[in-house]
């Protein structure tokens, strides 16, 4: 009874909770961040002289086999018959039914494919026999090899009907085959040969009763077939390309100002294929997030390239043509497109394969793995001034913030050892990226104080962030956070960022929180 | 109904008992009890006394409501570096056989005892509760030290059979004891340093934890056994002019079973915070430690054997001049957070069915305080009692504690 009574007065009488305040020190995050933390890694390397760069590199364009020529998936389809008419007839053993030499010409353009090496792949064959007859075939590739063995292919086929033939399928592994397409030498270039003979099965005494009107099919099947080389003539061609690219690194920056000390940018085309060729950079420019457009402008950036062909001296490529165009400050207008901090690259590129015709007399050729290649590289030595330059990033909420009782303040303790003020901002944003709350201050993480070699002497910030329930509450997964760094650089001049520049970070809770007991 | 259970719980009593001690009737030399054939007793009593908490601390966890700065700061400022607690309830039914014969002697007879016991012992540093109460902003540059606290809550049954001196109430029982309900902290060497910014926190940790097994915690179905003997012995001296008082109750033990969850700690953390990573890629941007990871302990299930809580009492009482009482009375439990407690009464036996005491103590859970009885017998027909303790702390929101014992018996 009593345990029963204290029981009602300790829980069952009670009308509120119990609740009292304790104020807590709680350290919650630390880091020492580098320029590598801002920056992705894998972009940046060091010079002589300890200043960071950033170094890009993007393809430009690309000269492969796919763009130049098609090979046909279905080579040969070819039904035969004993040409014999009417029927039936009885036919011994031994007796062949149907046999064919034939010469397959594709239609390829302007294109004239002599011979092809696969990488891989494989060909598939199917022989259907509607004949009633046990039938041997002997299908023979001339133009299909492998160490200068040409492929045979054997089956032997039970009786068919017309509505019911009996079928061969296999398929033969294509890889380091070589495939030639010169046929007899008329005109040698696209033709295929292949010779097919059908004979009714020695092994089958008395022979068989066939139709005059009875057939057998056969084809040949190209499948997955990637080749690693390819010769004849690829024709005359013009094409225009037009390309859009995100471009990672400056996906997540934005700034009022951002100028750079110094910047280049290199694009590089070498003539690897046994093509001559013309390329065209029409435009080349960059696109800031809110769409505003940098066109690159050099002399020499947009003129006409003439590529000579490379030499193929027996599976030994020695480069052709080549181009390299240097861009800097000085003869280009390289640093305002940097200063965009361009989201897109976008270009136009016209490119003309064999503008003198077939000069090569269909020698033509390509190795798949050394196409020709563009491709265009900056590398920014990080010495700039900025200002308001933001580093945003959304993170998503996983768990809403189920505490109800929490004010304080946030300490973000910064000794920081990088030439530049920042500015730390945690915004959580809806879908719609409407701002739901801030957990900001107006006071700034101060900048090192840099000397004159360069080195920096480290400068402590304390700031404090107000937390107040309403923010708090609004931490939910239905929510983003918003992370917002802002970064103005010391002094007017161009700073150069160091690798053993950092900044150390410390974020502590000062804060009340009711504890409740219900 | 706030009121009504507050003054319910400002009785006091500390000396939570199985058997009935009827002192009227112990120091009168009316025995006219004796013809009835039975007895059938109900006690119930509830307390908590503390050298530290604060009556008005207690009301906030009994009825709610908001602990302020000022309470919290007072009751710090009372605290010393080591701090008692203890909390108890109990409630027993028992019957008593005045017909049947013990051995052949009509002096003793038989009685039952069904007893239903609640029981929480505890010893925290000054420390421990400002961590808990204020937070550790105060610790800045500092340790807290919590070396030494502990926590012991007991929940169990006894059942017992005993015999009992007819004229003079001496008894003896034996109990089986059901263990429902057991947890057990005790807290060595362990400190909190924070440090003077408060971007650190450190914690060594020492000390263990048991836990019954929680499968098996229902009344009378429980997690342990044990067995218990209670006895009391009251010996009148010089014809009754004087009467020695020997007390023991709860000398027992209980086995808890080999489910029982034993954690063992004995190592330290440091906590920095989360490691921020790279601002660039924000999916990599924190990596949050797992403290369940970082935090070092064993954990084994095995059997426990504990002693209960037993207490140890021996009070001498004079006859005066005038008819009444002065009783001196010395008591002990075997825990180490109670210390030895001293009590003065002095009882009133005026003519009729009352009694009257009044009672200082000292130690124990708490300081000094003075508390009253009354004791009415109606000759062969009632017997109640009803103590408190502390008459006047138990009302005054800075007494620290409270507690109520009531007995009833029925003479048949």
């Amino acid at each position: 009874m009593m345990p029963l009574l204290l029981a009602i007065i300790l829980f069952a009488c009670r009308k509120e909770s119990t609740r009292w305040d304790v104020d807590l020190l709680v350290p919650l995050a630390k880091g020492k961040l580098g320029i590598s933390s801002l920056l992705p890694d894998s972009l940046l390397s060091t010079d002589q002289y300890g200043i960071v760069h950033l170094k890009y590199e993007k393809d430009l364009i690309n000269i492969d086999l796919d763009t130049l020529a098609e090979i046909p998936d279905t080579i040969v389809h070819k039904m035969l018959s004993p040409g014999l008419g009417g029927g039936s007839f009885n036919v011994p053993s031994g007796f062949e039914v149907a046999t064919d030499d034939q010469e397959t010409y594709y239609d390829l353009g302007s294109v004239q494919i002599k011979q092809v090496k696969v990488q891989s792949g494989q060909l598939r064959y199917v022989l259907k026999n509607y004949m009633n007859a046990n039938l041997d075939f002997i299908y023979e590739l001339p133009g299909v090899s492998l160490n200068g063995i040409q492929v045979m292919i054997e089956e032997s086929t039970s009786p068919g009907t017309a509505s019911n033939p009996d079928v061969k399928t296999s398929v033969i592994d294509l890889s380091d085959y070589t495939i030639d397409f010169t046929g007899d030498g008329d005109p040698g270039y696209n033709t295929f040969l292949s010779s097919i003979s059908a004979i009714t099965s020695p092994e089958i005494v008395g022979g068989a009763t066939i139709n005059g009107n009875d057939s057998i099919t056969v084809d040949l099947i190209f499948e997955n077939v990637v080749l690693s080389y390819a010769r004849g003539y690829f024709g005359q061609a013009t094409n225009e390309s037009y390309n859009e690219d995100e471009i990672s690194v400056f996906q997540n920056l934005s700034a009022a100002l951002f100028e750079v000390e110094a910047v280049s940018l290199d694009i590089q085309i070498v003539n690897t294929v046994g093509i001559d060729a013309i390329f065209q950079i029409e435009t080349f420019g960059g696109r800031s997030a809110n769409g505003l457009e940098v066109v690159l402008a050099s002399p020499g950036l947009n003129d006409p390239i003439y590529l000579a062909r490379a030499t193929d001296y027996w599976g030994n490529v020695e480069a052709g043509g080549s181009f390299n165009l240097h861009l800097d400050e000085n003869n280009s207008n390289l640093p305002e497109f940097i200063g965009l901090l361009p989201k897109q690259i976008f270009s136009n590129i016209r490119s003309e394969i064999n503008p003198l015709g077939n000069i090569s007399q269909g020698n033509d050729f390509i190795y798949t793995n050394q196409p020709v290649n563009a491709n265009v590289s900056f590398d920014l030595p990080l010495c700039f001034k900025a200002n308001a330059l933001t580093l945003r990033d959304t993170l998503e909420i996983e768990d809403a913030w189920d505490e109800e009782s929490i004010e304080g303040i946030l300490k973000l303790r910064a000794v920081n050892a990088f030439p530049f003020s920042a500015s730390i901002t945690l915004k959580i944003i809806d879908d719609n990226g409407d701002l739901v709350a801030s957990f900001a201050s107006n006071k700034l993480i101060n900048s090192g104080i840099l000397n004159a070699d360069y080195s920096i002497n480290s400068v402590e910030s304390v700031i404090d962030i107000e937390l107040q329930q309403g923010n708090l509450n609004a931490i939910s997964p239905d929510h983003l956070w918003l992370i917002e760094v802002v970064f103005d650089t010391y002094g007017d001049d161009f700073v150069k960022i160091k690798e053993e520049y950092f900044i150390d970070l410390r974020i502590l809770a000062d804060m009340n929180y009711k504890v409740e007991l219900e | 109904m706030r009121k009504v259970l507050l003054i319910l719980f400002v009785f006091i009593c500390n000396n939570v008992m199985a058997q009935l001690n009827p002192t009227q009737l112990i120091f009168r030399s009316d025995s006219s009890w004796l013809p009835a054939s039975s007895m059938l007793v109900f006690q119930g009593s509830m307390s908590y006394r503390s050298n530290a908490i604060r009556n008005e601390m207690i009301n906030r966890f009994i009825i709610g409501g908001e602990i302020d700065d000022a309470l919290i700061n007072k009751t710090s400022d009372d605290l010393i570096g080591m701090n008692r607690l203890g909390i108890n309830a109990a409630s027993s039914l028992s019957y008593y056989n005045f017909a049947d014969t013990l051995l052949g002697s009509s002096k003793w007879g038989l009685f039952l005892n069904l007893e239903q016991r609640f029981d929480i012992h505890s010893t925290f540093s000054k420390d421990l509760f400002n961590i808990a109460f204020k937070g550790n902003e105060e610790y800045a540059g500092k340790s807290a030290y919590f070396d030494g606290s502990a926590f012991e809550y007991l929940q169990y049954q006894k059942i017992g059979v005993g015999f009992f001196n007819k004229k003079n109430f001496s008894n003896l029982a034996l109990s089986y004891v059901n263990g429902q309900n057991m947890v057990s902290t005790q807290v060595d060497e362990s400190r909190l340093f924070t440090s003077a910014s408060g971007d650190s926190l450190y914690m060594q940790y020492n000390g263990s934890v048991l836990v019954s097994d929680t499968t098996k915690n229902t009344f009378f179905s429980g997690a342990g056994t044990g067995a218990a003997i209670d006895l009391n012995w009251n010996i009148a001296l010089r014809d009754e002019d004087a009467f020695l008082m020997l007390k023991i109750h709860n000398l027992g033990f209980i086995h808890w079973n080999d489910q029982t969850v034993n954690y063992v700690a004995d190592s330290s953390i440091s906590y920095t915070g989360v490691n921020i990573g790279n601002l660039y890629d924000p999916e990599n941007f924190i990596e949050v430690p797992s403290p369940r990871d970082s935090l070092q302990y064993t954990e084994s299930l095995k059997e426990n054997w504990m002693s209960l809580p037993a207490r140890f009492e021996i009070a001498l009482a004079q006859k005066t001049t005038n008819g009444n009482l002065v009783e001196f009375g010395i008591a002990e439990m075997n825990r180490q957070n109670f210390a030895p407690e001293f009590s003065l009464a002095y009882h009133i036996l005026p003519d009729g069915p009352w009694m009257f005491t009044a009672k200082t103590r000292y130690g124990g859970y708490g300081g000094f305080r003075a508390g009253i009885a009354a004791e009415f017998y109606a000759a062969s027909a009632w017997y109640v009692k009803l103590e408190l303790d502390d008459l006047l702390g138990g009302f005054l929101p800075q007494g620290k504690g409270r507690a109520l014992r009531l007995g009833i018996a029925r003479f048949f």
